[in-house]
């Protein structure tokens, strides 16, 4: 039992550790903060480290751990077998486990700062023990180890060390110096950056008192016992530094139309902070950037909601898989199209101006189709009623419905948008022909109260079994029997549905109007009712897998259901983006289930 | 330039070869019948099946081997099969389907039916293009495989029927009043005859014997109403004939069986050399006497003294499907493969997309699949499958890995394995890495040949 | 042309001893193949067609000529910012580059060309122009495929003609004899070495000498193959070559300017091909026709103007032609949603050393009209009897059929 325990969660810390590497090596103490610059480039703390610890241990994390077939694979791995080993008989000779020794050695928290010196990065961490004594015997032993090991070999000590006003500072390679400071374990880059952290940290802070932008964030997650570690980055010399990480002003005309303002922000802004929070429940990541200085152009202000305005509120029908909701006045950034895209994208625009007349009457597209549309923007996906369909089709696909607001008095519009979709379906009928794919049938039935027009493709017809003849094996029904578009108007949102049962579904939720809420945009997606939609299609998905990537169907299954696991646990996730004037905030929020 | 052998002396071309002190049964003649029967084998099989012996690595071929190279027995690797076909098809785009059978090939227990299966693919070439719907392609497929080394009047029966057929050739209402003569042509000129070897009115009437047989809603069905059931004469037999009874009429020519085994011997002997008639004539009596068993002039030529001649070896251009799918094999990229799709997206740059050919006369095959743009697409593919940096193709095979796993130095391990005896020992540099070896090899003119 | 006959025609013994006759060190010296193909024509045709129908009425637009004012009133252009060609006929005002192409004395723009009978139908207008057969079961074939039939594709050789774009292969280009290939990027015509430019080079020259080396077999199939796979590797370094000095050609950032910028590479590298295809779409502008169109022609006009300077300055230009055509060109009245419906006769342009620059033939004129449509006067197979009997020099009346004589595009056979 003994050794399992010591196995799984080591190796989990290990994995991790590679993945998020610098936040995982980093605490908060609170003297080590002054013994750093305020206007580092990278600055991360943690004020409880071992917090990550502990939610590696907890049982639903190793029960999560446990299904993933790569983490088994490095588990039962000769080199992981080999790396505890080692640090077991390190652990032993310390006389304590390797878990007790984490949690002693970094327990007070942990500080890593990056600052630019002379060009060159300056690195520090700091380890605030929780217990100063083991620390102090941990280093001497090790060092003990080290020396004896190349005494054995004949080798000179590999350690240096030199004094620095009355503190000892060793160092085992020209990119390593460290020392033991006011009881804190200090490690740097270059023996001449630690004594340059020593004087700090007998002289005091450097350049006074800190900076809002690093108060405010250490507030903020004080005041949450759930943040594992948060951190600033300046932009601005990160941006001097490397001029890759300068985002150019032209870009990819559709990443400007989708993110407009954000990317401006992510030009000007001088820093940028995240936080990642792990609680019982549920797993946050928060980034925050300032506004630019100067405020937004007039082109980016556009599409910046104002007071009181925000994405609409989210829907949730039966079965809702996921959601997005966006405020966006398109018809104003219409107005400005010519500022944020190239010639050659704004050739495209005046095709998709040049078509949007065709259906929708001679209309203009800015002022006549976007204008009549609102700012209220919705996707929603919900899984369909599976056994209820028929035929049932082989792939068994979601249905989504874009969920529109328009002008409230233009009832010509409205009908125009029916009549476009009536169009829309003769249009796919023609090709369908020329496909020779059946064709689409077209109908409506009224919901409480609210016209649906429906279609359906006519069902494929089995094949008469001849007498004498063995009757045919059925075939599997083709994806397209997953839809059965659909349009409606509830009240002023209008509706266009890839099936008739969505159609039905939102109806009763669209009888009030949707509030606003605070944010831009909203992403939502559950992933229970993913992993869900895996599942039943999941025999598909492993032939899928096999002729995609090459596995056999035992790497394929497992691939899969690795899938299925990551989505049951990280069972619902929500993504935000919110402007406000001084400030740009995108925030993740991952609900944590099962893996099984 | 070499001549054929035993041109004028079909007893001895046909007879079994049996291994001598002049003609060993040796390396060179079990890739080459690998080469040619199948899509190469790997090191393991070449030196089992050299140690077998000639006859029982032509019974393996003939009756498939009992585990795909998946580790599958052949029944579930067959089923599995089944399953993408008939569910993965519907809807699909060319690379799936496309993905489907590269698939196959590259890990099926039984080469020489797949090899077949691409035979009469391009013999009763259909394309997607134009038929449009990939399930039917896969149905037609899947009916070409099922009597790949089988029947042949099944099959040629099965496909005068077979939807995907008759929407290529636009034979999908032949009406009574207005017979279309397509099907009727087509299949005496490229499916059961050749050319010349009919006239104009044997069409005509033919097509009248299959009036009646529509195409609706993708299934093959028969309106009574529509068939002209008065008397015709095809090729010299009158009566009332449904369309049943066409193939039946054409399997009495001569000329059908000439004709066949004329094009079986391009497949397996020679692609340059022009057919020796009195060989052809000598085949195509076993093939007539057989009542038309597939097997038997394969069977023939593969156990025969002309088809182990040194002198036959690489008269033939590897189609793009033959090159890819051979190196896979060869080279042992097998676990995990290579992503199906993207090996067929290779073989269409190369110059043959699976499902579509060019025309309904197929593939011209032979030289025409060289050009500029085929050979650098060629070498492409070898530079991506023993590369790192393609993620479909590439990162399977560890060339150094694979020589040592045989304990075989790499010079001689891809020499022998890919090319023998045929590559100048000049061409190849001796001290490089078996990366480079591989590639060299792999991508030689030598190679391009089978 | 079947399988058979296609084997004894490809690899008679004739061929096959010829193939092997040529002695390896000489096998793929460029002068060798300098010198065969100054022997032969090395004219290139390029061809982009516009689809959708471009709007000929307001391309080359006939301001002064009675009648276009009133069929145009919301979609009239402005006569002042015409490019005047004639007193009454100029170009669109977004054609500044081609109307200098006038100037220069390259651009012949051909009036009233048409088909009999016109079809309005998208698809089976393109049918007919680029099949140039009116029956609609006889697509199977286009009339550069059947133009690249009659000039027999040697085996081995650069590719004869390509499509580029991602659209699927035309009709134009369908052969009986070569599959026609469609190339997006010149990536793919490229050898894909991977690594440092020291393993790059390694890797090629170890490839090279691996096919160089000589072998003691003289089978003609294998030398075949041998001066393929080098012809290969030398036409993948010379388009690298031309793309790494290549950078001073400057394009516009449109789509077809990138489509014709490849096609210059291609023809700056000195490959065999003949025939070049690309499109631009969008031009079935049923509404709001005004912004969109200029748009269109502002990227037409541009994008070749850009080419033929490039052409120009690689001394190139006196060896490729430009064919842009569309399936039809648009009604004289506007419709009532600022847009134009399918019409039949239009303009064509012929981009290259031509005869006469200029404005060729009469204007069809708005009196005589065809149910509200310009009436043609110049069959387009004319065109295209022009374009092959005397620019490429391929018979056309088995091409086009017969009775479609050659327009006068340019100047009679070659010095």
């Amino acid at each position: 039992m003994k050794p399992r325990r010591f196995a799984s969660p080591l190796a989990a810390l290990a994995l991790f550790a590679s993945t998020i590497s610098p936040l995982a090596r980093a605490a908060d103490a609170p003297l080590g903060v002054d013994w750093v610059s305020n206007d580092a480039l990278v600055h991360v703390e943690s004020a409880r480290p071992t917090l990550l610890l502990d939610r590696f241990l907890s049982p639903s994390f190793q029960a999560y751990l446990g299904a993933i077939p790569q983490y088994k694979r490095y588990i039962e791995s000769a080199e992981f077998k080999q790396q505890s080993a080692q640090i077991e008989f390190v652990a032993t000779l310390l006389d304590t486990t390797w878990e007790r020794a984490i949690r002693d050695l970094a327990g007070g928290g942990l500080i890593l700062s990056a600052e630019v010196v002379d060009g060159k990065p300056a690195v520090t961490l700091i380890l605030t023990p929780s217990d100063p004594a083991f620390l102090a015997k941990a280093h001497t032993k090790l060092l003990d180890l080290a020396r004896a090991d190349a005494k054995g070999k004949g080798n000179p000590d590999p350690i240096k060390t030199a004094d620095h006003r009355g503190i000892t500072g060793y160092s085992v390679s020209s990119e390593e110096a460290h020392a033991i400071v006011r009881d804190a374990l200090v490690i740097t880059n270059s023996p001449k950056h630690l004594k340059t952290v020593i004087d700090r940290a007998l002289d005091g802070k450097p350049g006074g008192a800190p900076p809002r932008e690093l108060t405010d964030r250490r507030i903020q997650a004080k005041s949450n016992t759930d943040t594992i570690a948060w951190g600033l980055v300046r932009l601005e010399k990160l941006r001097a530094l490397d001029p890759k990480f300068a985002i150019p002003e032209k870009i990819d005309p559709g990443a400007t139309f989708l993110f407009g303002p954000w990317l401006e922000a992510a030009r000007k802004a001088p820093w940028a902070s995240a936080a990642i929070r792990w609680g019982d429940v549920a797993m946050t990541a928060e980034v925050e950037l300032p506004a630019p200085r100067d405020g937004y152009s007039d082109t980016y202000r556009r599409y910046l909601p104002k007071p009181g305005q925000g994405a609409p509120q989210l829907l949730a029908p039966k079965g809702v898989i996921g959601n997005f909701s966006l405020w966006r006045d398109l018809a104003s950034i219409w107005e400005v199209r010519a500022e944020i895209f190239p010639p050659e994208a704004l050739q495209g625009l005046a095709q998709l101006d040049s078509f949007a007349g065709q259906f929708f009457g001679g209309r203009e597209f800015g002022s006549g189709v976007l204008a009549s549309l609102g700012t209220n923007w919705r996707l929603v996906v919900a899984e369909q009623d599976y056994a209820k369909m028929s035929p049932v089709p082989d792939i068994k696909l979601p249905a989504f419905a874009l969920v529109i607001d328009t002008a409230p008095d233009d009832e010509e519009f409205a009908q125009r948008l029916r009549v476009a979709f009536q169009s829309f379906v003769g249009l796919a009928n023609l090709g369908a022909a020329q496909e020779k794919a059946p064709p689409l049938e077209s109908g409506s039935e009224t919901v409480d109260g609210v016209t649906i027009l429906t279609t359906h493709f006519l069902s494929p017809k089995a094949p008469a079994a001849k007498p004498g003849e063995p009757a045919a094996q059925p075939e599997p029904v083709h994806q397209r029997h997953n839809f059965t578009p659909s349009a409606m108007q509830v009240g002023n949102t209008f509706v266009l549905s890839s099936s008739i049962g969505l159609a039905r579904d939102l109806v009763p939720l669209l009888k009030t109007p949707a509030k606003s809420m605070t944010e831009t945009a909203i992403l939502d997606v559950d992933g229970r009712a993913l992993a869900r939609l895996v599942e039943i299609n999941k025999s598909r998905l492993v032939m899928q897998n096999m002729l995609e990537k090459g596995n056999d169907r035992a790497k394929a299954e497992s691939e899969i259901g690795f899938l299925e696991a990551v989505l049951r646990y990280f069972s619902h996730a929500t993504m935000t983006a919110s402007d406000a004037n001084e400030s740009l905030r995108f925030f993740l929020k991952v609900d944590l289930g099962t893996a099984k | 330039m070499n001549s054929l052998p035993h041109q004028s002396d079909p007893a001895r071309a046909w007879a079994p070869y049996e291994p001598s002190a002049r003609d060993p049964w040796d390396l060179a003649r079990v890739a080459h019948l690998h080469r040619r029967a199948g899509f190469a084998a790997d090191w393991s099989t070449l030196v089992r099946d050299r140690e077998a012996g000639p006859k029982a690595a032509v019974d393996r071929l003939l009756d498939g081997e009992s585990h795909a190279r998946d580790g599958q027995t052949a029944s579930d690797f067959d089923a599995l099969l089944a399953a993408m076909g008939s569910r993965l098809a519907p809807g699909a785009n060319a690379s799936v389907i496309q993905g489907i059978w590269l698939y196959r090939m590259v890990l099926t227990p039984h080469p020489l039916r797949e090899r077949m299966t691409l035979f009469w693919h391009d013999h009763f070439a259909t394309s997607l293009n134009k038929v449009g719907n990939a399930a039917l392609m896969q149905r037609q497929n899947d009916l070409l495989r099922s009597q790949a080394i089988g029947d042949f009047k099944a099959m040629l029966a099965a496909i005068g029927k077979d939807p995907a057929m008759l929407i290529w050739l636009d034979s999908t209402s032949n009406k009574k009043a207005k017979p279309n003569e397509n099907y009727a042509r087509e299949v005496m000129e490229l499916f059961a005859l050749g050319r010349g070897r009919y006239s104009e009115k044997d069409i005509q009437e033919a097509a009248r014997a299959f009036t009646g047989w529509f195409v609706i809603r993708d299934r093959w069905s028969e309106i009574p109403s529509q068939h002209d059931d008065g008397p015709k004469t095809v090729l010299g037999k009158t009566g009332r004939f449904r369309g049943e009874d066409i193939p039946a009429i054409l399997l009495e020519q001569e000329a059908c069986a000439e004709f066949l085994c004329e094009k079986l011997f391009r497949l397996f002997v020679s692609e340059v050399d022009p057919a020796p008639p009195a060989l052809v004539k000598a085949l195509a009596k076993r093939f007539r006497e057989s009542g038309y068993a597939i097997r038997v002039p394969v069977e023939t030529i593969l156990r025969s003294n002309l088809f182990h001649d040194a002198s036959v070896r690489r008269r033939r251009v590897k189609s793009p499907v033959e090159y890819a799918v051979g190196t896979v094999r060869a080279l042992e990229a097998t676990k995990p493969t290579v992503s199906a799709p993207a090996l067929a997206d290779a073989c269409s740059r190369m110059g043959q997309g699976l499902y579509t050919p060019p025309s309904v006369a197929g593939w011209d095959g032979g030289p025409s699949w060289i050009n500029t743009t085929a050979m650098l697409h060629r070498t492409n593919f070898i530079l991506a499958l023993l590369g790192k940096d393609d993620e479909a193709l590439g990162g399977r095979i560890d060339p150094a890995a694979l020589a040592e796993r045989h304990g075989v130095a790499p010079l001689e391990f891809y020499r022998d394995l890919l090319v023998q005896d045929a590559l100048a020992p000049a061409a190849l540099p001796t001290k490089t890495d078996a990366r480079e070896l591989a590639v060299l090899v792999a991508a030689s003119p030598e190679y391009q040949l089978a | 042309m079947h399988r058979r006959h296609f084997m004894k025609s490809a690899l008679g013994a004739s061929t096959l001893v010829s193939m092997g006759a040529s002695t390896i060190p000489a096998f793929l010296s460029s002068s060798a193949r300098a010198a065969a193909s100054s022997a032969e024509n090395d004219r290139i045709l390029v061809v982009v067609q516009l689809l959708g129908g471009n709007d000929g009425i307001n391309t080359v637009v006939p301001h002064g000529i009675d009648g276009y004012a009133k069929g145009r009133r919301a979609l009239r252009i402005n006569k002042n910012q015409i490019h005047a060609i004639t007193d009454e006929i100029g170009l669109h005002p977004s054609m500044g580059a081609m109307s200098k192409l006038v100037e220069d004395g390259r651009l012949a723009i051909v009036q009233g060309v048409g088909y009999p009978n016109p079809d309005r139908s998208h698809f089976r207008s393109m049918e007919i122009w680029e099949s140039a057969r009116t029956d609609p079961n006889a697509i199977d074939t286009g009339w550069l495929g059947r133009a690249l039939d009659a000039r027999p594709f040697k085996a081995g050789a650069d590719l004869p003609g390509l499509h580029i774009g991602t659209r699927s292969r035309p009709i134009a280009l369908g052969s009986k004899k070569t599959e026609i290939p469609s190339l997006t990027t010149l990536e793919q015509y490229r050898l894909q070495l991977t690594g440092s430019d020291v393993d790059k080079r390694k890797e090629r020259e170890a490839l090279e000498r691996m096919i160089r080396t000589d072998r003691p077999d003289t089978d003609p199939l294998l030398g075949f193959i041998r001066r393929s796979t080098l012809a290969a590797y030398d036409s993948s370094k010379r388009l690298e070559q031309v793309a790494s000095k290549d950078s001073k050609a400057s394009y516009p950032d449109f789509g077809l300017a990138k489509r014709l910028e490849l096609i210059a590479q291609i023809i700056k590298a000195g490959f065999g091909t003949r025939i070049f295809y690309t499109s631009l779409d969008g031009f079935d502008t049923h509404a709001n026709q005004l912004a969109t169109h200029a748009a269109l022609l502002t990227e037409l006009s541009d994008s070749i103007g850009a080419f033929e300077k490039d052409l120009g300055a690689a001394g190139q230009g006196g060896r490729v032609s430009l064919l842009v055509f569309s399936e039809f060109g648009r009604r004289v009245a506007e419709n009532a949603s600022q847009g134009t419906d399918h019409g039949a006769a239009a303009p064509l342009f012929v981009v290259g050393p031509v005869a006469k620059a200029g404005l060729i033939g009469e204007h069809p004129g708005f009196e005589n009209l065809d149910d509200g449509d310009l009436r043609h006067h110049t069959d387009f197979r004319r065109v295209y009897a022009a374009l092959l009997d005397r620019w490429l020099e391929i018979p056309s009346a088995p091409i086009v059929g017969e009775g479609f004589a050659p327009l006068d595009l340019f100047k009679s056979a070659r010095v």
